[in-house]
């Protein structure tokens, strides 16, 4: 099998091949064949007494675990604690930022503050907090102490849930015992009822993961508004994309992981300390770029390269001009120090809670920021000393990318059209079937699959049917990296209708051209800005989401947090396609459950196709399933 | 002989197969002790995954084939690989000991035989290292593979017995087919 079509990765797995460096595609294929048991969802260590397995083919192995548990519930426990794991990540994203502007409002972070009033302005009012003439920081406080209830228990439904989703979508959720209490309780309760004899009722065991799932989607609308209001909600903006964007001349920092609370004062610093890298020799001064989705939060609002996706994130170390690799958390491999020590780069760890060993660990708190964010530059110049000039190898790969379009800024664009009423023409256009439907390109690369193939050939399919695309994380990352979040790919891949669509919008926007043919929502934290745009049209409409013609894909899911998302997609309503096939195999119940009953009872439900192709036919087939329930 | 006969189909690729036969020819004869043991033990089963499609892996354990004749008892110098007791193909117990040589490794048309350390009491390490292949499990009434697959992918079977449930299993096929022919005779004939 290819590993990437990406031509930068490709150049660089090369590069890694001759330095004798190992990657994660020879770790997966040391790996081969993996346990089918695993594979299916059909091993359980949930208790000492285990692991458990069961005979896939019921030949001679056994069809119970110890405690008597069948497959369909050792496969729904499973399934459900990788929701759970999901969640807790993106949770503990958000209760950061929740922090962050809690220690801002007691006047402990100095370096962060309110920057987009506007939208802490409309957050405090759809969440129901009144300004009588409170000061800002009361405000702030106020809000962070909301959000903090949001993860315990309480006796009212999640405020972020309430106010953001269609009423209908409350009442079907409620009706069904799906609303979690608490953000946190969904995942205790999750740990809880999939621990030895306590939920053996599969369907009953899913529909607890669909709830802690909705507490994913709570978490994380929640985490997108707290990032906007202390670092900016994102607008349209160019940057560019590939590990070309690395400069042979500069101090090169990646900054990787997730959270935008580390990687905005690195940004804010880098440009205070420019003299001591040029005083070092780098004429270039620093240059940051971005891996994972810590690379879209910096793209999304300051134009700031976004060098490669997480699963090429060892790459960026083989260009041998990295000087030094920053991350706080998630979908940062441990393998990063052993690709580091063939080279001079720098891995810094930065969270009490996400330490490699063999990394240096600058510990980062929100008091510190600042003063922590110089020591990292300042240890990032010590490795550019260091640095192999004969050893640097840039690959010339560069592609421009469009970001910033979160659901203000598709509104802010769309209100260009018609400032009274931004989302009729969007609208009209879906009506009048310029535009068949919506896609959500969402999730990780994976390394069973070839990078970024299954998101360039389902995207090109998708539009050239017209279907209007959104991206989030590595999804985004990837169609960046392509070139495909520019006006010249909506020239080349969209369908007619799409395409004048999107040449009225991007002219409008005085782009001098059409928008591009992939809208750059976010990071994969972002997805409910998404879910933000369809339940302002389904409310305008007055219908839920499940009616509207919008879709989802993860084609290349990789991690918990991707099924997690995946979930609440499918308990907001929307066919959600995974390329990759999740460990559910073992159990035909559950496989029916998540792509055919979870359909009569959400609305949403998931389709599995490991083909691009085809999953673009059957994504079209769903669109025009809506189309038709609105008699459009 | 009875040999190991392999149903791909069945295999899940888990590797059990490969944890037990390390472990039976290790010292401890248990997962835990055989971990800690200074060189570690060999397996002489390997799970090998081989692309069917680009959605599909095929995994299935392989083991000596035990041949007759055997290529690697006609390339052994030291005449160390010989026929065991069950007519299994062993280099344990032949007329010169094992010196490692490698043509057996270089003579498996299968790649089935390895190189590594192995328990041996006549040397004072009380290992040696030496081409490392499937023995049959000599001290077990059947290997330990065998015994470890979950699904009952691995068999140790005479070869008529496996090609005999083959050809029951090709004639409950026919015999389905053969249902669903009357039953559309049948429905023609009404009409």
């Amino acid at each position: 099998m290819e590993r990437s079509i990406s031509p930068d990765s490709i150049l660089m797995i090369k590069a890694a091949q001759s330095a004798g460096v190992t990657l994660a595609w020879d770790r997966y294929e040391a790996q081969l064949p993996q346990c089918g048991f695993g594979e299916t969802g059909l091993c359980c260590r949930h208790c000492l007494q285990g692991p458990c397995r069961i005979d896939p083919f019921g030949v001679t192995g056994p069809k119970l675990g110890i405690c008597g548990a069948n497959a369909d519930t050792i496969v729904a426990r499973g399934l459900a604690r990788n929701i759970a794991g999901g969640t807790a990540s993106h949770s503990a994203h958000a209760k950061h930022l929740v922090h962050t502007l809690l220690k801002w409002s007691r006047g402990e972070a100095p370096d962060y503050g309110i920057k987009d009033h506007e939208k802490f302005d409309a957050v405090l009012s759809r969440v129901g907090i009144a300004r009588d003439g409170k000061s800002d920081r009361e405000l702030a406080g106020e809000l962070a102490h909301l959000a903090l209830a949001e993860f315990s228990e309480r006796e009212e439904p999640p405020v972020w849930l309430e106010t953001t989703v269609t009423p209908a979508r409350m009442k079907k959720l409620e009706s069904l015992g799906l609303v979690p209490p608490g953000l946190d309780s969904g995942v205790a309760e999750v740990m809880h009822r999939t621990t030895n004899g306590v939920d053996a009722d599969a369907v009953n065991v899913l529909l607890g993961a669909i709830k802690c799932a909705v507490g994913d989607y709570t978490g994380m609308y929640l985490g997108t508004d707290l990032s906007d209001i202390i670092f900016g909600t994102p607008a349209p903006v160019l940057g560019r994309a590939n590990l070309g964007c690395l400069k042979a001349d500069a101090v090169n920092i990646a900054v990787h992981g997730h959270n935008p609370v580390l990687s905005e004062v690195i940004l804010a610093e880098a440009e205070r300390l420019k003299g001591e890298a040029e005083a070092a020799g780098a004429s270039g001064g620093f240059n940051l770029v971005g891996i994972c989705c810590t690379g879209h939060e910096l793209l999304m609002r300051h134009g700031i390269p976004y060098a490669t996706n997480s699963l090429s994130q060892e790459l960026a170390l083989v260009t041998g001009a990295v000087d030094a690799i920053v991350v706080d958390y998630q979908c940062v491999m441990p393998s990063l120090p052993e690709v580091a020590r063939h080279y001079h780069t720098a891995v810094v760890t930065t969270m009490p809670i996400a330490k490699i060993a063999g990394a240096t660990h600058i510990e980062f708190d929100e008091a510190n920021a600042g003063e922590r964010a110089q020591q990292v530059l300042r240890l990032a110049i010590e490795a550019y000393k260091r640095r192999d000039p004969a050893r640097v190898n840039i690959p010339p790969v560069v592609n421009d990318a469009w970001a910033g379009m979160s659901a203000e800024g598709i509104i802010k664009v769309l209100s260009l059209v018609d400032p009274a009423d931004p989302l009729k023409p969007l609208i009209d256009n879906i009506v009048n079937g310029n535009i068949l439907g919506v896609c959500l390109f969402a999730g990780c690369n994976d390394v069973k699959v070839t990078q970024d193939k299954m998101f360039v050939t389902l995207i090109k399919e998708l539009v050239a049917q017209n279907v209007l695309v959104l991206c989030t994380g590595c999804g985004a990352g990837s169609f960046a990296r392509h070139g495909l979040l520019t006006p010249a790919a909506t020239e080349k891949y969209a369908g007619p209708g799409l395409k004048a669509v999107l040449t009225a919008l991007g002219q409008a926007a005085g782009l001098g051209g059409p928008l591009p043919l992939a809208l750059h929502t976010g990071s994969c934290v972002d997805n409910t800005r998404a879910a933000a745009v369809a339940t302002a049209i389904a409310n305008k409409l007055g219908v839920d989401v499940s009616d509207l013609p919008v879709v989802a894909t993860a084609p290349e899911a990789a991690m918990e947090k991707a099924v997690s998302i995946g979930t609440w997609a499918v308990a907001m309503g929307l066919p959600t396609h995974v390329g990759v096939v999740p460990p559910v195999t073992g159990s035909p119940l559950v496989v029916k459950v998540l792509t055919q009953i979870a359909k009569e009872l959400l609305g949403g439900y998931f389709i599995v196709e490991p083909d691009p192709v085809a999953a673009a036919g059957k994504l079209v087939a769903a669109l025009k399933e809506r189309r038709a329930g609105l008699g459009i | 002989m009875k040999k190991l006969f392999i149903r791909p189909e069945l295999c899940t690729g888990c590797k059990t197969c490969v944890l037990a036969c390390a472990v039976a020819h290790s010292r401890s004869q248990n997962l835990l002790g055989a971990m800690m043991e200074s060189p570690p033990p060999h397996t002489r089963i390997y799970v090998e995954a081989a692309p069917v499609s680009p959605f599909e892996i095929l995994k299935q354990p392989m083991a000596c084939r035990h041949c007759d004749p055997a290529p690697c008892i006609a390339a052994c110098i030291p005449q160390a690989m010989h026929r065991g007791p069950r007519d299994e193909v062993t280099n344990v117990g032949g007329k010169h000991a094992c010196i490692a040589c490698g043509m057996c490794i270089m003579t498996c048309p299968f790649g089935m035989i390895g190189r590594g350390a192995a328990p041996d009491d006549l040397s004072p390490t009380g290992y040696r290292v030496m081409a490392v292949k499937c023995d049959l499990c000599p001290d077990r009434p059947i290997p330990a593979c065998v015994e470890a697959c979950p699904t009952g992918a691995i068999l140790f079977v005479e070869g008529d017995d496996f090609s005999h449930e083959a050809r029951q299993r090709a004639s409950a096929v026919l015999a389905a087919a053969r249902q669903v022919r009357e039953a559309t005779l049948v429905h023609t004939l009404e009409e």
